[in-house]
């Protein structure tokens, strides 16, 4: 047990609990020293110009204590049943029990899924190998937070050649005093999988606060949809931080929609670490009432004819805030690399406020890459067009917002589009447009 | 176009190159030279050579204090923003005791420095004023009469504080004052030259006025202050160069410019910076642009090792219009962090940032920039296009823009693209008949062409003549 | 407006765009089963003229009267103008990414029956005739509207939006412009087949040769925000032989006199 001096109070950190292996306690150990020594983020900092670091503080970290995992006891047991949508469903109805649920057809392609928690213990070589290895203390504060007190989790392995046809659903409930989890994914060689990580709660009075880390290694040739849905509820504070490696060949899309939370902040990335990778994001964010959300992307291409292309959109009403910083960066000595981004920005009426930082940094000559920025009320001739065929102006606005959303949630997997249609028409309902 | 092309035919003839063109430098002798080194009593004598009131020499010793108590900003290329010497910098040179209005006046080293820089030259064929500054003082102004007889106002900031000290007061360091950043304190608490330039109501100056500054002595510290109102309607265009000879250690240029436009009036400030690759040029710009006001920044950045620039215009009076428009080239151990900053506050207003950098033989060029618009600045619009272009594959090229939107029916539209020469335009070119260097060099003259077409004609060739020259042999 | 006969009217309509006159009092009236067409050079005002009475807020109407089948519309916004029966086909049609043919006809077709679903009864049979009216790739359903069209398919798209939600009064602008010949053919024939036979239509062109595909009853120039000349289809033979200059002298020397 270590005492700390953290904020002027003494707090005790802990291991999880006497069977927890020693690797772990020391990684954990590590990131909650970073945790403690590093400053908050300034303000001036380049990713932090547009989100109070200190909202993303827990105020009781002694009581987090108790919530760190636990062996859940039934690991198949009261979930909803995988239902034929799904090939596996992870839930988590409170911030002490994760549940995982997979058909006896991914068991037997030697598939694993199951907490996070128990696999740093059944599954300790793979684990110890992968977990921390592209988010940890030196990613930041809160990301250190996460590794020294992450309290539910899930993890997958694919081993090569596996081809997982329906989506994993992981429910993640903001809920209770912090979630704080963790996802680890392994896809190895040429096998394929779509993750739906859905944020979403809490179903109790309480704000939930989340701090969610999401790591991905896809091998060569693999194929990975990653689909990050936050549809929290509105007291909802989120700071999620996601990297996904992939090796050659391998493609990777990561689509993020986001209508819900209080403030979300999101860094995500992929790293193109094999040559001809490709990896594409799509994010549809829309924000009423007095949301904010902080996004980043970031491209980092270290190989050659690796390719990405980014597709971000976000409609703002009411007093929403947006700001979307998206990184491109292409290392010497890669050749023919091509990289395109594209965020877009409808602002509905007078204040909302975005912010677009589309950021480029190119380090050789062998490479095509573009970025373009755009910002703006909706185009008056897209709407009369509408209406000179007889639509309404409520209407026509309508139908310009879900053109205008419609080609991000078309990469959703199948009744996600419909959840995600849904989900943005009842935020435009009622709207004085 | 068609004059790279000639000069291309017979590229074993251009054997200048930066050194033997620009890079020659005089001995020194000054009528005073200041110890190395910062500190209070270095700004007294400054501020007591020029013979200064109160309220300057108060507003120098304040600023040392900002700048003293100031960090480096975080940001940007700390690494070789934090290998400043300001120890080792001389803060003020003076060249000669007085000032000349007439060439044969001049000392005959210095004179003969700016003929080769061709300064005399240009001023007969199509300036209407000059200010030639060597070191920390203008050694020559002249202003054609009939101007001067209009009213307008065309001195060395020296000058110009003492004669019109009403003007200045008003105005010096109203948009940039010393608490901007490090070294707009440094500038204030240590400037010295510089232009004054006041237009009155409706006068149009038709043909340019321009300022040429040229640094001699080694680790010297440039600090120029620039101040130009253009009052309700009027117009004028100032242009600015600058060089310095090679040495092995650096020097530093740190100046701060001002415009004021107001009403209706018209501002284009063009900058042709070509100093040698020895010079850290850290220059903070900002306009201001009242109702129907113009402002146009045209800068071009050749020279340095490493410039920090980003030329602003705050847009404060309905119907203002802001235009930066500029090339950055960045050659082997240089880093060229440039752009451009416009402030909406008003509505109505209107923007356009277009950005173009050539990258080569290691060479960085980075573009920051920032949009902002406030919520009360309704029907603005903003347009940004940044382009780079990298020549091999050991340079870099970085876009850092951002945009702040606030407010209601605003329409913003940015654009970057990043890429090198195409082998289909070269091959194009080259079945027509050119060499791969004059293909290439072709093309790099055609992505700069917005910018070029914009200067006037001589600068237009000499800006093409530098690329040129900076472009030879790094071409395989 | 007692005749009911007539089903498009307007008398003296004045045009300003961005605080420019460029229609400078133009009357006009369309019987029942008339088409008219008005001619005219580059800048000459047909354009506004079409944008205005389709509602378009750039395009404000300062001065003038217009009824369809007697209804005041200048009382009416773009919606209720289209619902009374009015259609305009673009010169430069909008793109409208994201949202697909079939989708956008659909909600079209449901607000002309006031949100009536019961209209979407036959609509993919009806659809798919309208593309094979106009030989439109059925793919072009599920593609987004007019976004990466070429600028023929935008043309079809239009007449096809006609043939679908069959107007009463149809405003073609510039419909012709961009189509090669085949694409010509197609699109008049298009045109033809569902122009309103009780309703009206009025064609805006630069030239003559779409007048060989749809044969207008009635010719009309327009120069400088004014109709200059009206005559039957002779008048547009005239024009193509003759060029503008030919009128644009004559009125200039009426003008003298």
């Amino acid at each position: 047990m270590e005492t700390i001096v953290s904020e002027n109070r003494a707090i005790n950190f802990r291991a999880i609990d006497k069977f927890e292996p020693d690797w772990l306690y020391k990684i954990r150990k590590t990131n909650w020293q970073a945790y403690n020594q590093l400053p908050l983020p300034d303000r001036a900092q380049h990713l932090w110009r547009y989100s109070k670091p200190e909202q993303f503080l827990s105020a009781n970290i002694d009581a987090l204590m108790n919530t760190l995992p636990v062996l859940p006891k039934h690991i198949n047991g009261n979930g909803r049943p995988v239902s034929d949508e799904y090939a596996a469903i992870g839930y988590n109805p409170d911030d002490k029990t994760t549940l995982t649920k997979m058909s006896e057809e991914l068991k037997q392609k030697k598939i694993i899924f199951k907490d996070l928690y128990l696999a740093t213990r059944e599954n300790e070589d793979l684990v110890s190998k992968y977990l921390g290895r592209l988010i940890n203390h030196n990613s930041g504060k809160f990301e250190a937070f996460n590794m020294a007190l992450w309290n539910g989790g899930y993890f997958l392995y694919l081993p090569d050649n596996a081809v997982i046809e329906k989506p994993i659903l992981l429910n993640r409930h903001a809920g209770g005093l912090y979630a704080i989890s963790r996802l680890l994914v392994i896809v190895g060689n040429n096998a394929q999988v779509t993750l739906i990580d859905d944020y979403s709660g809490p179903y109790r009075e309480t704000s939930g606060n989340s701090n969610g880390v999401v790591e991905i290694f896809g091998g060569e040739s693999s194929q990975i949809r990653y689909v990050n849905i936050q549809r929290q509820a509105d007291n909802c504070i989120s700071y999620i931080t996601q990297r996904a490696e992939i090796g050659k060949g391998a493609s990777i899309y990561s689509i993020f929609g986001a209508v819900g939370g209080a403030t979300t902040k999101v860094n995500a990335g992929t790293i193109l670490n094999g040559r001809g990778a490709e990896s594409r994001m799509y994010g549809i964010v829309f924000g009423n009432e007095s949301q904010h959300f902080d996004y980043h992307t970031m491209h980092h291409h270290k190989e050659s004819e690796s390719q990405s292309n980014i597709n971000f959109k976000v409609v703002l009403k009411n007093k929403a805030t947006s700001s979307y910083t998206g990184l491109i960066r292409i290392e010497k000595e890669t050749a023919n690399c091509e990289a395109y981004q594209e965020n877009r920005n409808l602002l509905l009426n007078k204040g909302t406020r975005a912010e677009s930082i589309p950021e480029l940094e190119i380090l050789t000559d062998q490479v095509r890459c573009t970025h373009g920025a755009t910002m703006g009320p909706i185009d008056q001739n897209m709407l009369f067009y509408l209406k000179s065929r007889g639509v309404s102006h409520d209407e026509a606005v309508k139908i310009v917002i879900s053109g205008f959303v419609e080609p991000t949630i078309a990469q959703m997997p199948g009744e996600l589009q419909n959840l995600m249609r849904g989900l943005i028409m009842n935020k435009l309902e009622g709207a004085q447009l | 176009m068609d004059n790279i092309i000639n000069k291309n035919s017979k590229v074993s003839d251009i054997g200048d190159n930066y050194a033997e063109k620009y890079g020659f430098h005089d001995p020194e002798k000054y009528f005073h030279k200041s110890p190395r080194g910062i500190n209070h009593e270095v700004v007294e004598m400054i501020s007591r050579m020029k013979k200064e009131d109160d309220w300057m020499r108060d507003f120098r010793h304040k600023a040392l204090d900002t700048f003293l108590s100031k960090p480096m900003p975080k940001w940007g290329n700390t690494e070789l923003l934090n290998s400043i010497d300001f120890d080792n910098i001389f803060y003020y040179i003076k060249p000669t005791e007085f000032q000349s209005r007439n060439w044969d006046d001049v000392p005959a080293d210095i004179k003969n420095t700016f003929d080769k820089l061709g300064i005399p030259e240009a001023e007969r064929k199509f300036l209407a004023g000059v200010t030639a500054q060597y070191e920390s003082e203008v050694v020559y102004h002249s202003f054609k009469e009939d101007l001067e007889k209009q009213g307008i106002i065309f001195l060395d900031m020296d000058s110009g504080l003492r004669e019109h000290p009403e003007i200045v007061k008003k105005y010096f360091g109203t948009l940039i004052p010393p608490s901007d950043n490090k070294f707009a304190a440094l500038n204030s608490a240590v400037w010295s030259g510089g232009s004054f330039i006041y237009v009155p109501p409706g006068v149009d100056v038709k043909i340019p006025l321009q300022a040429y500054f040229r640094i001699n002595a080694e680790n010297m510290g440039q600090f120029e202050r620039t101040l130009i109102i253009a009052d309700k309607g009027s117009r004028v265009h100032y242009i600015e160069g600058c060089t310095a000879p090679i040495y092995t250690s650096h020097s530093l240029h740190s100046a701060v410019v001002e415009l004021i436009a107001l009403e209706g009036a018209y501002i284009r400030y063009t900058t042709v910076q070509n100093w040698s690759h020895n010079i850290f040029n850290l220059v903070t710009k900002r306009a201001m642009a009242h109702k129907n006001a113009t402002v146009e920044w045209v800068d071009g950045n050749i020279g340095s090792k490493f410039t920090m620039k980003f030329p602003c215009v705050y847009l404060v009076g309905e119907g203002a219009k802001g235009e930066i428009l500029s090339i950055a080239f960045a050659g082997n151990g240089q880093h060229q962090d440039t752009g451009a900053k416009v402030i909406h506050a008003a509505p109505n207003t209107s923007s356009r940032i277009t950005s173009k950098s050539i990258s080569k033989a290691g060479g960085r060029a980075s573009y920051r920039g920032l949009v902002k618009v406030f919520p009360n600045a309704e029907n603005s619009k903003v347009s940004v296009e940044c382009d780079a272009l990298l020549i091999d594959g050991a340079s870099r090229s970085d876009t850092y823009p951002t945009m702040e939107i606030d407010a209601e029916n605003v329409r913003i539209e940015h654009e970057a693209r990043v890429s090198k020469v195409a082998e289909e335009q070269i091959f194009y070119l080259t079945s027509r008949g050119l060499s791969e260097d004059e293909a290439r060099l072709l093309i790099i003259n055609g992505f700069i062409e917005p910018f070029t077409k914009e200067l006037p004609m001589e600068y237009a060739v000499e800006l093409n003549r530098l690329i040129e020259l900076e472009m030879e042999g790094s071409i395989g | 407006m007692s005749d009911n006969n007539i089903v498009f009217a307007m008398h003296d309509i004045h045009v300003e765009v961005e605080g420019k006159e460029v229609v400078k009092g133009l009357s006009l009236e369309i019987k029942r089963g008339e088409k008219h067409a008005i001619m005219g050079p580059n800048g000459s005002g047909k354009s506004s003229l079409v944008n205005a009475l389709a509602g378009h807020p750039n395009y404000v109407i300062t001065k003038g009267e217009a009824y369809i089948n007697g209804k005041n519309l200048l009382e009416m916004d773009a919606t209720a103008r289209a619902r009374s029966g009015l259609f305009l086909a673009f010169q430069y049609p909008m793109a409208i990414p994201g949202v697909t043919v079939a989708n956008f006809l659909r909600s079209a077709v449901k607000a002309k029956h006031n949100g009536d679903d019961s209209a979407l009864k036959d609509f993919r049979k009806e659809l798919m005739d309208k593309f094979q009216l106009l030989e439109i790739d059925k793919t072009f359903a599920t593609r987004y509207l007019n976004d990466g069209f070429s600028g023929g398919e935008k043309k079809r798209i239009e007449i096809l939006q006609m043939a679908m939600l069959k107007p009463l009064v149809a405003l073609l602008d510039e419909t012709d412009s961009g189509l090669d010949i085949d694409a010509l053919r197609i699109v008049s024939n298009g045109i033809n087949a569902s122009a309103p036979s009780d309703g009206g239509v009025l064609l805006v062109t630069h030239y003559q040769r779409i007048l060989n595909y749809v044969k207008p009853d009635y010719v009309h120039v327009m120069m400088h925000g004014r109709l200059v000349r009206s005559g039957g289809s002779e008048l547009a033979f005239q024009l193509e032989e003759k060029g503008y200059d030919w009128i644009e002298n004559e009125v200039f020397q009426i003008a003298e006199v």
